[in-house]
């Protein structure tokens, strides 16, 4: 374990740039690790279903008590850029409220899935290396 | 939720002109659902906390926005092209400003005669600007200054249509009162004697304030602290504050000062604190606590006031609450008496922003003599602008030949003005030096007070405006030559500079030019002849006494020192005697207010035979005390009757002498001659009988419109003002200046601890009161001059050019029987054209601009016929006469000679 974690803080520190992918070319997963919290956020609540700017928004502000806030340009931008590397796509215009506003909703792909499986994954280690180590008091 | 619609849209406006901050691609692809999300934010927010919520999403959005706009920026790389482009523009602009430099450096005459035109004319904008920027748009050194106003009142009724500032009365009835104001404040002005071990006894500037005037300037001082409340109080203790500078001059910046004791008008009063050296208001060096007891009585208006009013309060809102207020003046005073007194009287407030009050009639000046600097300044951006041109002219060929050789017209403009900017930026440079030190003379020969002197300074703003004043210079005169020369390529190729077509769009355009010069040059021309029209008109106003060979001090008797009447009395009359028998000296006399003195203690004067009816107010009449031998001294002619004599000053039978205005109107188609007149309401009227009728002097400047006056012994009892403040005056035989000594010295041997105020001969004083109109004549005249030079020159060139640009033409004429006298016909002729539609169109100009000057003037009318006649016949002659010389030069060409030339 503790070589994992060695291992694993070594690579974090020499972490290569981020690799910029378009939509179809075949990188591996573990290539976009790891995912900023707002990234993941958003992988996250779209691998549970379909929704609009404004639901992601309420739902990432929900979920982390506040510590993650997006604004409509922060939210699209980290949209736009999951988009052009293949994370996530546009769903289609549709009602969203009782009011009969028309909202545009988007989806996680399958290689969005992915990445943020992987990313997951990468956080439960991290918390198991922690754990090992005491970091974590024994609840 | 409907309310919230409006603001909604007008924050979803907003935030989508914010978005234009973000890249493009990014913008495009996602910008309709960035701006549906902030809606939906927007309204989470409003529903969450109202429009409070709503306004901090709104801001937190455009904050994160903007924040992202920058780092999205800064992170995209540059452009490998854009980079490429920087260089080359950089390195393409040091090559035309080499290139530029060369060129001009090949042309020294024309370089240095365009730089010197516009240092001229930029320094001179430069150094009004500053004046006007210190002085007017500059804000007020104050907190939040624009709530800051002065409350002055009026009393038609009697005369008074403003300028009767404010009374005590008035200011414990608005601070219990009045809506609409935070804070008020009342102050009285005054003057100190400051004494102490070792010292000159000196006389300087002090008010009398209350704590509140510090609070509502939101002032702090620099050292120690200021009023308490306990010293505001009557009978509180006694303290003192003094302004930075008199703490620099007398304890040279020791803040050891504070705590010790300062000697004012011989009583000691503990030095609590100095103030700030931004702090001038009032003017005074030394602040005493004016301790005195509100709710005794109403007062009379001998101090000033302001007051600090709620933010969004319109000085008109205010003067209508104040007005209010003085209607209701019995909720404080409930006499009866004072009520009255306001109604009859007629009083009325008259607030003024601070701002305005401070600078007060300078402003106009001011603005009149930025315009004539600017007027300066375009005249001799035409002309530069005409030398341009013709260098243009000369380089037509070369420039043809670029063109033909494939540079574009861009890029000859470019060319063209890299080198006007050159020019300009070293116009501003020698502008900014001419700046300085003009200011400096400026400001050293400003024979006026001028308000907020030292704010005035080449600061930041200043050295702005010269830059952009430069820049936009070197823009015009760089770009015009370049549209002037037009696509004809292959006509330039062809003949040079013999292109007719292009030839007759140039002239024209240089024609246009100097009209422009004619036309800014006749406004400034009329402007400054009507000044020296006032200015002569002043300088031989009746003063109504004679100014020469008159010496003229003040003292003030400390009534430390003084303490009763008598002994004022008698000091004054002992020194007269000690005065007249000084060699040399042929009278003197004493008065309280001597003409050009200014003027104090306005009263009602009451007749006995003629007493008004209710509610009704005589006129105020202006009183002063004289002593016997006060007329003859000053030369004021007697016209009825007698003067006072020694006799008249034991009160025994109380005498009053009127001066002419004042028999006029208190006594139209009588004789006052034995008459019974009292001064002012209180108690029981002392009947004074009219003794004498003497002439009318100007007693406050010299462009004022004669006041009723009057005259009582110096020892008379009653309610005038004091006797402790004398002005004498000697008349002597030789220079009056000479005989200051040996007066000092009789008065420091009557008392050693009066300081001697103001000695001066009077014509220094009536040269003093002639000077702000002769500083403003003398600024329009230099200014007029140049644009006048200027001009001429212009047209000189102009004329030159037209005879170099026919020469051929010329001698054509001549060779075929034309003689010189034609030519000359013909030249002056089409100068004269020029001249009189510069004329004409200045006239027009003038016109519509001399009412702004009509405050400054005094008796001349702005339109009048003689002065604008005679302008456009003298500024007509200049031209005409720098046409004649070219002319004259065209009529002596040698037909051989230019044909063969051409």
């Amino acid at each position: 374990m503790t070589y994992m974690l060695t291992d694993k803080y070594s690579s974090l520190a020499t972490a290569e740039p981020r690799v910029k992918t378009r939509p179809g070319s075949s990188t591996s997963a573990t290539a976009f690790l790891p995912l900023s919290a707002r990234d993941f956020y958003i992988l996250f609540f779209l691998a549970q279903r379909e929704r609009h700017g404004y639901g992601l928004v309420k739902a990432i502000d929900e979920h982390s008590s506040g510590a993650v806030k997006l604004d409509p340009a922060n939210l699209y931008r980290a949209i736009q850029r999951l988009a052009t590397e293949g994370l996530v796509e546009d769903g289609p215009q549709r009602t969203a409220d009782a009011k009969g506003r028309e909202r545009r909703y988007y989806r996680i792909t399958e290689r969005g899935r992915q990445v943020a499986a992987a990313e997951a994954v990468r956080m439960r280690d991290l918390a198991a290396a922690a754990a090992d180590h005491q970091l974590i008091p024994d609840s | 939720m409907h309310s919230a619609t409006p603001l909604l849209n007008a924050a979803t406006r907003a935030y989508g002109r914010l978005l234009r901050l973000l890249p493009a691609p990014l913008r495009v692809a996602r910008r309709a659902e960035m701006v549906e999300l902030f809606r939906d934010m927007y309204r989470d927010g409003y529903s969450r906390s109202g429009a409070r919520g709503a306004l901090a999403v709104a801001l937190w959005c455009f904050a994160r926005l903007a924040r992202m706009a920058v780092t999205e920026r800064l992170q995209r790389p540059l452009r490998v092209p854009q980079r490429f482009d920087g260089d080359r523009m950089f390195t393409r602009t040091l090559a035309d400003l080499r290139l530029a430099i060369r060129t001009l450096r090949r042309s020294p005459g024309f370089t240095a005669i365009s730089i010197l035109t516009l240092a001229l004319g930029i320094g001179a904008t430069t150094a009004i600007f500053s004046l006007v920027y210190g002085v007017v748009i500059q804000g007020l050194p104050y907190d939040e200054a624009h709530n800051l106003v002065y409350v002055d009142h009026k009393a038609p009724a009697v005369g008074f249509d403003d300028g009767l500032g404010g009374a005590p009365g008035l200011y414990w009835h608005y601070s219990h009162h009045a809506d609409l104001i935070e804070d008020v404040t009342y102050w009285v002005p005054t003057e100190v004697t400051i004494t102490g071990a070792g010292t000159e006894p000196t006389r300087v500037p002090g008010a009398r304030v209350l704590a509140e005037m510090f609070t509502i300037l939101r002032t702090r001082p620099l050292h120690g602290r200021l009023f308490s409340a306990d010293e505001d109080a009557a009978e509180g203790p006694r303290a003192v504050l003094l302004s930075h500078g008199f703490w620099q001059q007398r304890f040279a910046g020791d803040p050891g000062a504070v705590g010790q004791d300062l000697e004012v008008s011989g009583r000691q009063y503990p030095i609590v604190g100095i103030l700030p050296p931004g702090f001038r208001f009032t003017g005074a060096d030394v602040y005493l606590d004016n301790q005195r007891d509100f709710t005794e009585g109403f007062g009379g208006f001998n101090g000033g006031m302001i007051a600090r009013v709620n933010t969004g309060t319109t000085v008109e809102a205010l003067r209508i609450e104040l007005d209010r207020q003085i209607g209701q003046i019995d909720r404080t005073f409930d006499d009866g008496q004072t009520a009255a007194f306001l109604k009859d009287s007629g009083i009325a407030s008259v607030p003024i922003a601070l701002k305005d009050f401070i600078i007060g009639p300078v402003q106009q000046t001011l603005w009149i003599l930025m315009g004539t600097v600017g007027f300066v300044l375009l005249i001799a951006c035409a002309n530069v602008a005409n030398l341009f041109l013709v260098r243009a002219e000369g380089r037509q060929r070369e420039v043809a030949v670029r063109r033909a050789l494939g540079a574009s017209r861009a890029q000859v403009l470019r060319g063209s003005l890299t080198e006007s900017l050159t020019l300009a930026s070293a116009g501003c440079l020698a502008g900014l030096l001419i700046a300085r030190v003009s200011m400096r003379v400026l400001l050293s020969r400003i024979p006026f007070d001028l308000p907020r002197a030292d704010e005035i300074g080449l600061n930041a703003v200043v050295l702005v405006f010269a830059v952009a004043v430069s820049l936009v210079a070197g823009l015009v005169f760089g770009t015009l030559p370049v549209l002037r020369s037009g696509g004809d390529l292959t006509g330039a190729l062809r003949d040079g500079s013999r292109s007719a077509t292009a030839g007759k769009a140039r002239v024209r355009t240089r024609q246009g030019l100097v009209v422009a010069q004619i036309a800014l040059s006749l406004v400034l021309l009329s402007g400054a002849g009507l000044m020296a029209r006032s200015f002569t008109k002043l300088a031989n106003v009746d003063l109504g006494f004679v100014p020469e060979n008159l010496l003229t001090f003040q003292l003030s008797l400390p009534s430390s020192l003084y303490e009763d009447h008598d002994s004022v009395i008698a000091f004054h009359d002992a020194l007269r005697e000690r005065l007249q028998a000084l060699p040399g000296v042929e009278s003197v006399g004493a008065v309280r207010d001597m003409p050009l003195g200014g003027r104090s203690g306005g009263d009602i004067l009451l007749e006995e035979n003629d007493p008004p009816a209710a509610g009704e107010m005589p006129p105020v009449i202006w009183l002063t005390r004289a002593m016997p031998g006060y007329f003859g001294t000053v030369g004021v002619p007697l016209l009825a009757g007698r003067t006072m004599t020694q006799a008249d000053q034991d009160d025994a039978s109380p005498v009053i002498v009127l001066n002419q205005t004042a028999a006029e109107v208190f006594f139209p188609g009588e004789d006052p001659l034995g008459q019974r007149v009292s001064v002012g309401l209180d108690g029981e009227p002392k009947w004074l009988e009219v003794i004498g009728i003497v002439g009318t002097t100007k007693q406050e400047r010299l462009a004022e419109t004669a006041e009723p006056k009057a005259f009582v012994p110096l020892s008379s009892t009653g309610t005038f003002n004091s006797a402790r403040r004398l002005s004498f005056v000697m008349r002597v035989a030789s220079d009056p200046l000479a005989m200051a000594d040996a007066v000092r010295t009789v008065v420091r041997q009557a008392d050693s601890n009066l300081p001697i105020i103001a000695m001066r001969s009077m014509d220094q004083i009536v040269s003093e009161a002639g000077a702000p109109m002769a500083f403003t004549m003398i600024l329009l005249g230099i200014a007029a001059g140049i644009a006048m030079v200027l001009g001429s020159i212009g047209v000189y060139g102009v004329i030159s050019y037209i005879v170099g640009h026919r020469t051929g033409e010329i001698g054509i004429r001549m060779a075929v029987g034309a003689a010189g006298p034609d030519v000359r016909r013909m030249l002056l002729g089409q100068g004269s054209v020029v001249a009189l539609t510069g004329l004409g169109i200045g006239l027009a100009g003038t016109l519509a601009l001399m009412s702004t000057m009509e405050s400054l003037l005094y008796e001349v009318d702005p339109f009048d016929p003689l002065t604008h006649a005679t302008t456009s016949l003298v500024l007509l002659g200049v031209v005409l006469l720098a046409t004649w010389v070219p002319a004259l030069r065209a009529s002596r060409i040698d037909p051989v000679e230019a044909l063969r030339s051409d």
